[in-house]
């Protein structure tokens, strides 16, 4: 029961994260959307086992073409493109995301990093994958693909602590 | 679900429907990987196969560019990033920025085989029902240690079950709260507070409805799949675009 229980929740939250990157606002080469921020919710919630899974199986649904990226795109292709680092460095991001509040017990200061670091380690695949396929410089891939999304990435991190502590005696 | 994405199923009796969804992934896979490399003749043959093969499937071209509007200004974007910051022989000079020969041509290069990567994962989708892609994807993950491939299989046609769910919650949800004369607190704080969180609630709550209903309806990840037949078609067509992917690394 326990294990479908998850398995449910799982899904559900990676359905989560293809509804939020429907809802995207074109702005340059990278949309903004709300992906992330269930990307973050899940590691907070589910912790580092079953979060991956979640977003695993996200990412395998997208890869073999149903439709969950971002402007309801799908496919390998998606995946090599230009987005393609971001939605992969989501799977280091929820294992450290529920790596961390596993060994922590949810302790707020600790959500905080963790979820700083987890957007960090995106960033960092997301980057450098943008640069290699459009072959832009790093300069200009930060400058298109991460400077005019940090300030929504800060409401979204605080929100999502905010849902997670308000579901987490809810579905323990 | 169809009504929010331009990718979805379209039913059909095209040479594409009737193909094997494991061979069609596969396929897909190879393109994709080859047109890494792939320069102007080979993308311009692909696009020729591919134009051919979208009035084969008879897929209304016009509702395809609305439905990749977004896609085109991303391109639009890398395309005119690429043309500024390459160096080469000038083609001519705006003040400030200058133009080049070697831009044109790489920034061309970079926008077109994007292009047909999303048109294939279109074709793809288009041609393919879901149920299939499912077990399809169970089956190639199969010989893949450490994946539970049949948990992901299960996991897969979760998500999809779930997607319409969730709108159809954000839609009532928001209609319950304007009754309740939401739009009228000036607050977006509090306007989105008063969405989201009976949403997460609810969509959790439906979620444990859906495991209870799983368990008292036994399901076991052990079920047996139906695997469909492979006919000579299918290898045809598997060996034809291993070919034609040869072909598109080699000129």
């Amino acid at each position: 029961m326990d294990q479908l229980r998850m398995t449910a929740y799982a899904s559900l939250l990676a359905a989560l994260t293809a509804v939020g990157a429907y809802i995207s606002i074109p702005i340059g080469p990278v949309p903004i959307v709300l992906q992330n921020l269930f990307v973050y919710l899940s590691g907070l919630l589910l912790g580092s086992r079953w979060g991956l899974m979640g977003i695993a199986a996200y990412l395998l649904a997208g890869a073999a073409g149903l439709p969950v990226f971002a402007g309801g795109k799908g496919g390998i292709g998606h995946l090599v493109g230009p987005t393609g680092g971001y939605l992969l460095g989501f799977l280091p991001a929820v294992a450290i995301i529920g790596l961390v509040t596993e060994k922590t017990g949810g302790k707020i200061l600790f959500g905080i990093g963790a979820l700083i670091t987890a957007t960090a380690v995106i960033y960092a695949c997301g980057i450098t994958w943008l640069s290699i396929v459009t072959g832009m410089t790093i300069v200009q891939s930060l400058i298109v693909g991460m400077v005019p999304f940090l300030p929504g990435d800060a409401i979204k991190i605080a929100a999502a602590l905010f849902i997670a502590r308000s579901l987490r005696p809810v579905i323990l | 679900m169809a009504a929010l994405t331009p990718f979805h199923y379209r039913h059909g009796n095209s040479l594409l429907h009737g193909l094997d969804a494991r061979f069609k992934i596969i396929l897909m896979v190879i393109f994709s990987l080859s047109l890494i490399h792939t320069s102007f003749p080979g993308l311009f043959s692909l696009t020729l196969l591919l134009s051919l093969l979208f009035l084969h499937v008879r897929i209304p071209i016009a509702s395809l560019i609305t439905e990749l509007r977004y896609f085109f200004i991303l391109l639009l974007v890398v395309f005119l990033l690429r043309l500024i910051s390459t160096e080469g022989d000038p083609l001519f000079r705006i003040p400030w920025v200058t133009l080049s020969k070697q831009g044109l041509r790489e920034g061309t290069l970079v926008c077109w085989r994007l292009l047909m990567v999303v048109l294939l994962g279109f074709l793809f989708i288009s041609t393919t029902h879901i149920s299939a892609i499912k077990t399809s994807v169970q089956q190639l993950l199969a010989p893949i240690p450490l994946i539970p491939e049949k948990r992901m299989a299960t996991m897969m046609g979760l998500i999809v079950r779930f997607i319409p769910v969730i709108f159809q919650k954000t839609h009532t949800i928001s209609e319950a709260q304007k009754a309740r004369c939401i739009e009228r607190r000036k607050n977006p704080l509090y306007r989105l507070k008063a969405l989201v969180m009976p949403l997460m609630h609810g969509v959790f709550q439906d979620a444990d409805k859906l495991a209870m209903a799983m368990v008292a309806r036994c399901y076991h990840e052990n079920q047996p799949v139906e695997t469909p037949e492979v006919c000579r078609n299918d290898w045809l067509v598997l060996a034809f675009g291993g070919l034609f992917c040869f072909f598109l690394l080699f000129i």
